[in-house]
């Protein structure tokens, strides 16, 4: 036929006619597809923030997208042009539409609620790319329920990762290239899409080539050469708008207060960090393949296998098969592995695995079976042992550790201690899984640092942050325990620094330490400079005695025996002017006294006569100035307020 | 007076966005180079020293000295734009770009509308040729054509595969050696060729045709330019085009071929590829198709009823696709690389810019002349007005784009922000580049020619060169339209005669206008010589 412009009459169609077109058959797939997507994205939202622990890279990325504002335009990298930004910058319009930062209970379930958001995307698209793939309803549910509940999936697709944030692109740009129609726009979307991908992570360039060649088998060569042509040029577009941007900005090589592009890429190419063999049992590629076992042993057999026989078998497979195997084929590319990577190819395992149920149906399971007569029944129990009681027996001690376990508690009891108690003028080295919450609750950006950029800084010729020796307070995570090896500046802080509180067990177990360089003094006793445990406990038993001032028998008892900070014992004899005082305890800081059980109590919950009486003393307290001034003070009910003193470590170190 | 508002509202529009582009390069030329805000001021504290004690509440310390080292924000650094002006500029700057990357986009988009999908390609070719179920009348309208050239498109087309054929020669009164051309070809085919004598003395073709659509006997008329190549069996796919009784009007592909490749030739060649291939579908398909002036065929009996071509129209082709579509008349229009016609591409630059300048008359004058206001939507209509402006504005935004990308890689380094968007309608600008390079391989491949490595650089370097002729074409256009005095003649266009009376009566009218105006007919532009009654040059400007 041909293209032909005909008269034509506008008549609509009546409301009846309407009502009965809506297709019902599809509103079912539809609701079975958005059922699935939901329930994984249900399995990965119920307990989000609590498990699994929260990691530095988690923290770096939240890190950057909290940094992305008005003033700093894209965010532009001072420290590291590590990788490309759109992973961030999506993550930062993330948390402002959702005010996430604000609203979520840490900055880590802000973060993880987008991937959770990127995983029911991701899955809508793969229900897409399999129908589009020919797959039945029943074999499309297949690979969503695998890609949705395999712990594996799980576990790792509540991380705040690159890897997770470039599935959805990833997908979309596979599920438009196998448009059934071979539109011209498919190639567009696709190639934009991909390139969305790789703005996001570096790594899905290696899907490049499977995209052409998914593209290539669903076209036609009619079209296909201008349809390369769109596509590749506007993939090339986008990848070119990067570059231009860093050009732009003048940051193509580093310079002051900026990090360059092209290190940043010689860095990706040539001196990405060693992540050791297989074969040694401490390198990075054996830890992520030892938890991938751990998390999902059948899911991997079962995905490594489906792809080999799919990469034999089947045609309308193999560029699945090659995507599903390519992640987990870097892990021991030396330099690439890690163990979020993986995600990349999940939900191309999972089709390729439902895939060849598809297969193996629409040729009646001749492939596996020849010509032996099948009997339903049988054939029905074994699918029931085998699809559905395996991998629950598998995965549900999994799945119950991933709904129930909480290995955040720590990082959040440390957050608040460090609100309570460390003066805001003292300069922090934090694990960047802790960098955003300590920033959304209040400590200056400018006064931390992660343990990563006081290595990376000198490298990439940007020097802004000064050495460790320039940092008061080390807040020391089972990361940086465990591989000094890999921050040697926050390592060396470690050797060099004491221990002042602990906050949490085991490997969630977090130390804050304090700072103390060989050529500065300890500074344990800044408070009672000068004055021994005698002189601290005559002063207490003096104060005891004070007749403006009642205290209770336990905190009268812990002043006599030189307990109590001397800031506190001083202030208390300032405050008794104000007017009468119920002194009711001194209690001991739990973290603390983890650490020493015989640290000066340096909190005092007071009771003044009147609600008037305590704003009073809390006015005064508040007008002081360091050593005398409280990190804290909180007023309660009844005239009670609560006054909290920097722990004596974390004073300000006397001038050099 | 509405009439004339469109042109001149574009010309505007471009001298608007000429000056636009230009006053802030000026602006950002002369700005001088912000200092580095960086120091090497640390970020540590200074650590406190005082002795310190209580203090009475009334004696309250300075809040502590921030010491966060603040950085000036790129904004305060782009001094030059922080005031009303450059805010307005910087604001209008955006939106031309947003525009013209809507534009550059629509165009490309347009340009591979018959590539969508492999589906809409193959719907896009002729119906299979069946047997012959009508007569065609092939028109050939032969004023200034070269008589050589002439006899072999006659003898070309009496040849052609149909049983019931006509070509009818439509020769001016006063050119004895076309009309000898005529003769000798109606020798050779006798009964098949015929002569109609146009006694008009117009420049414009549709009196020619309109003087010969009276004497054809077929009941399709076709009209076929002197010079071109048509498929033998291109008239058997006509055809059973027309085997359909609600089809009026079919529009077959067209080609150019240069046989002496000019700096343009592959540019041209290309440009017309993508409109007979892809754009007049996707008009088709929009129910407004503005026809060409080759082997388009028309039922003789529609064409009559809705009054012929427009004797004052420089497209009549295009003219007679937009007052077929507006009578809701069904207009096919196919294309089959095999099936295409080959047009002689124009030989020089000068015939080249003659040519670009009567393509976008032609679409100026049809939007003037207003027929297409009787569509039934505003919709319609506006996609109407928006068809016929298009050459107009293509040409403009050819150079404003142009313009945009210098202007933003000027400006990327001081206003990275603005920058970056100026380059953007770049974007599509050479999507469309590399899509015409696959374009003229696909042309050479549909010829079985070679693919030439210096086609395709001819046809990248032309790329500016030829953006430049056709906005200078497109602003005498615009010029001729808003000072008639100006090199182009005034052109009175109005809406086709409603009777024969009223059409004679207009003709005279023309005639003495003509004769008096002693205009040497030639493409335009014309210029006026002070010499009285004409006579026609013979041949020889193409």
């Amino acid at each position: 036929m041909n293209s032909t412009a005909q008269a034509f009459t506008r008549t609509g169609p009546g409301w009846r006619y309407r009502v009965e077109s809506i297709p019902v058959r599809r509103l079912g797939t539809f609701t079975l597809a958005l059922g699935l997507a939901a329930a994984g994205g249900l399995a990965r939202a119920v307990n989000l923030a609590s498990t699994p622990q929260r990691m530095g890279d988690e923290g770096v990325l939240l890190q950057r997208a909290w940094t992305v504002d008005g003033t700093n335009g894209l965010g532009r990298l001072t420290d590291w042009y590590d990788h490309p930004p759109l992973g961030w910058l999506v993550l930062s319009l993330w948390t402002w539409a959702t005010s996430g930062f604000d609203r979520a209970w840490t900055a880590i379930a802000a973060g993880r609620s987008l991937s959770i958001a990127a995983y029911v995307l991701s899955a809508g698209l793969l229900w897409l790319l399999a129908r589009r793939l020919g797959f039945d309803r029943w074999t499309a549910a297949i690979a969503l329920a695998l890609f949705g509940l395999s712990p594996l999936a799980v576990d790792l697709n509540r991380l705040v990762s690159l890897d997770n944030l470039a599935v959805p692109w990833l997908v979309a740009a596979f599920a438009l290239a196998a448009n059934p129609r071979r539109p011209l726009i498919a190639f567009a979307a696709g190639g934009a899409c991909l390139a969305a991908a790789v703005l996001t992570n570096e790594v899905a360039l290696l899907f490049l080539p499977l995209l052409v060649w998914q593209l290539r088998r669903s076209s036609l060569p009619s079209t296909r050469r201008y349809g390369f042509i769109v596509g590749g040029s506007l993939f090339l577009a986008v990848m070119a708008g990067y570059v231009v941007d860093a050009i732009v900005h003048r940051s193509l090589t580093a310079g002051a207060g900026h990090a360059g592009l092209l290190d940043g890429i010689r860095a990706q190419l040539v001196d990405r960090p060693d992540t050791g063999s297989l074969l040694d049992s401490h390198s990075i590629s054996r830890q992520a393949v030892a938890l991938w076992f751990d998390l999902d042993p059948l899911g991997l057999v079962v995905l490594v296998l489906a792809a080999a026989t799919a990469l034999v078998t089947s045609p309308r497979l193999r560029p699945y098969a090659v995507a599903a195997l390519v992640p987990l084929a870097l892990v021991v590319v030396p330099g690439f592995a890690s163990p979020s990577l993986i995600v990349l190819g999940l939900p191309f395992g999972a089709l390729v695995v439902a895939g060849l149920v598809q297969h193996g149906h629409d040729d009646g399971w001749k492939w596996i079976f020849g010509e032996v007569t099948l009997y339903p029944e049988v054939l029905a129990g074994v699918a029931l042992v085998v699809v559905i009681l395996a991998p629950i027996g598998l995965w549900a001690p999994k799945h119950h550790r991933l709904l129930t376990e909480d290995t955040d508690a720590a990082a959040q009891e440390l957050e608040r201690w460090v609100v309570a108690n460390v003066p805001t003028a003292q300069r922090m080295i934090v694990d960047d899984a802790l960098w955003t919450d300590l920033a959304v609750d209040g400590v200056a950006p400018g006064h931390m640092t992660g343990y990563a950029a006081l290595d990376l800084d000198p490298q990439v010729g940007v020097a802004a942050r000064g050495t460790w020796q320039d940092y008061d307070v080390l807040v020391a995570t089972d990361s940086l325990r465990r591989f000094p090896a890999r921050y040697p500046s926050a390592a060396a802080a470690l050797e060099e620094s004491e221990v002042v509180a602990t906050f949490g067990t085991g490997i969630e177990q977090i130390e804050l330490r304090r700072v103390l360089p060989g050529d500065r003094a300890s500074t344990e006793a800044s408070a009672t400079a000068g004055r021994g445990p005698d002189a601290v406990a005559s002063t207490g038993t003096a104060l005891a005695r004070n007749p403006h001032l009642a205290f209770s028998s336990a905190a009268s008892a812990q002043l006599v025996a030189g307990r109590v900070d001397l800031r506190l014992m001083t202030t208390l004899v300032a405050v008794a002017d104000l007017g009468p005082l119920d002194i009711e305890q001194f209690p001991l800081d739990p973290a603390e006294a983890v650490v020493n059980p015989l640290a000066p109590h340096r909190v005092a919950v007071l009771r003044a006569d009147s609600d008037e009486a305590a704003a009073k003393i809390a006015n005064l307290l508040e007008a002081q100035v360091s050593p005398y001034r409280p990190a804290q003070v909180e007023l309660g009910t009844d005239g009670r307020l609560t006054v909290t003193y920097t722990p004596a470590a974390l004073l300000e170190p006397p001038n050099p | 007076m509405g009439h004339r508002g469109g042109a001149r509202w574009f010309l505007f529009a471009v001298v608007a966005g000429a000056t636009l582009f230009c006053a802030p390069s000026a602006v950002a030329q002369s700005e001088p180079t912000p200092p580095d805000p960086t120091t090497d001021e640390t970020l540590l504290p200074p650590a406190p020293d005082d002795e310190v004690q209580i203090v009475p509440t009334d004696q309250r310390p300075e809040a502590p000295p921030t010491t966060e080292t603040v950085e000036p924000s790129a904004d305060q650094a782009k001094t030059d734009l922080s005031g009303p002006g450059g805010v307005a500029a910087v604001v209008l700057l955006l939106l031309a770009s947003v525009v013209l990357t809507a534009l550059a986009t629509a165009r490309l988009v347009r340009m591979l509308f018959a590539w969508r999908s492999p589906a809409s390609l193959g719907a896009a070719g002729f119906t299979p040729a069946g047997p012959p179920t009508t007569s065609f009348s092939l028109l050939v309208p032969a004023r200034r054509s070269d008589p050589a050239v002439l006899k072999a498109t006659l003898h070309q087309l009496a040849s052609l595969d149909h049983p019931n054929v006509e070509v009818v020669a439509v020769v001016p009164q006063e050119d004895a050696a076309i009309r000898a051309a005529v003769l000798a070809a109606k020798v050779r085919h006798p009964g098949r060729i015929h002569e109609a004598v146009d006694r008009s003395f117009r420049r414009a073709r549709g009196a020619g045709l309109n003087a010969a659509l009276e004497e054809c006997a077929g009941e399709v008329v076709g009209v076929i330019e002197p010079g071109d190549t048509v498929h033998p069996r291109l008239l058997r796919h006509v055809d059973s085009c027309f085997a359909l009784t609600s089809v009026a009007a079919v529009q077959g592909g067209v080609q150019l071929v240069a046989p002496k490749p000019r700096w343009f030739s592959a540019r041209s060649a290309v440009e017309r590829y993508f409109w007979s291939r892809s754009r007049l579908h996707l008009h088709a398909t929009q129910h407004f198709a503005p026809l060409e002036s080759s082997t388009v065929f028309v039922r003789t009996q529609t064409l009559r009823d809705s009054g012929g071509w427009d004797e004052r129209c420089v497209a009549e082709g295009c003219e007679l696709g937009v007052r077929l579509s507006v009578e809701g008349q069904s207009i096919v229009v196919a294309y089959d690389p095999e099936l295409a016609t080959q047009q002689l591409a124009p030989p020089t630059t000068r015939a080249l810019m003659a040519e670009r300048i009567r393509w976008i008359r032609g679409f100026v004058q049809v939007l003037h002349q207003g027929v297409w206001r009787q569509l039934p939507t505003r919709s319609q209509r506006l996609r109407a007005r928006l068809v016929l402006a298009r050459p107009l504005v293509e040409a403009a935004a050819g150079v404003a784009i142009l313009a945009a990308a210098v202007l933003g890689a000027a400006i990327a380094g001081r206003h990275p922000g603005l920058g970056l968007v100026l380059l953007l309608p770049a974007i599509p600008a050479l999507m469309t580049v590399g899509v015409e390079i696959e374009a003229l391989a696909e042309l050479a491949r549909s010829h079985d020619r070679p693919r030439r490595r210096r086609d395709q650089l001819a046809l990248v370097l032309s790329t500016l060169p030829y953006k430049l002729l056709v906005a200078t074409a497109a602003l005498r256009v615009g010029l001729g339209e808003i000072w008639p005095w100006e090199r182009l003649p005034a052109m009175p266009v109005t809406a086709p005669a409603s009777s024969e009376e009223e059409r004679l009566e207009r003709l005279d009218e023309m005639n003495e206008v003509d004769l008096t105006t002693s205009e040497p007919i030639v493409d335009l532009p014309v210029r006026r010589k002070p010499s009285a009654p004409e006579l026609p040059v013979a041949s020889g400007e193409r």
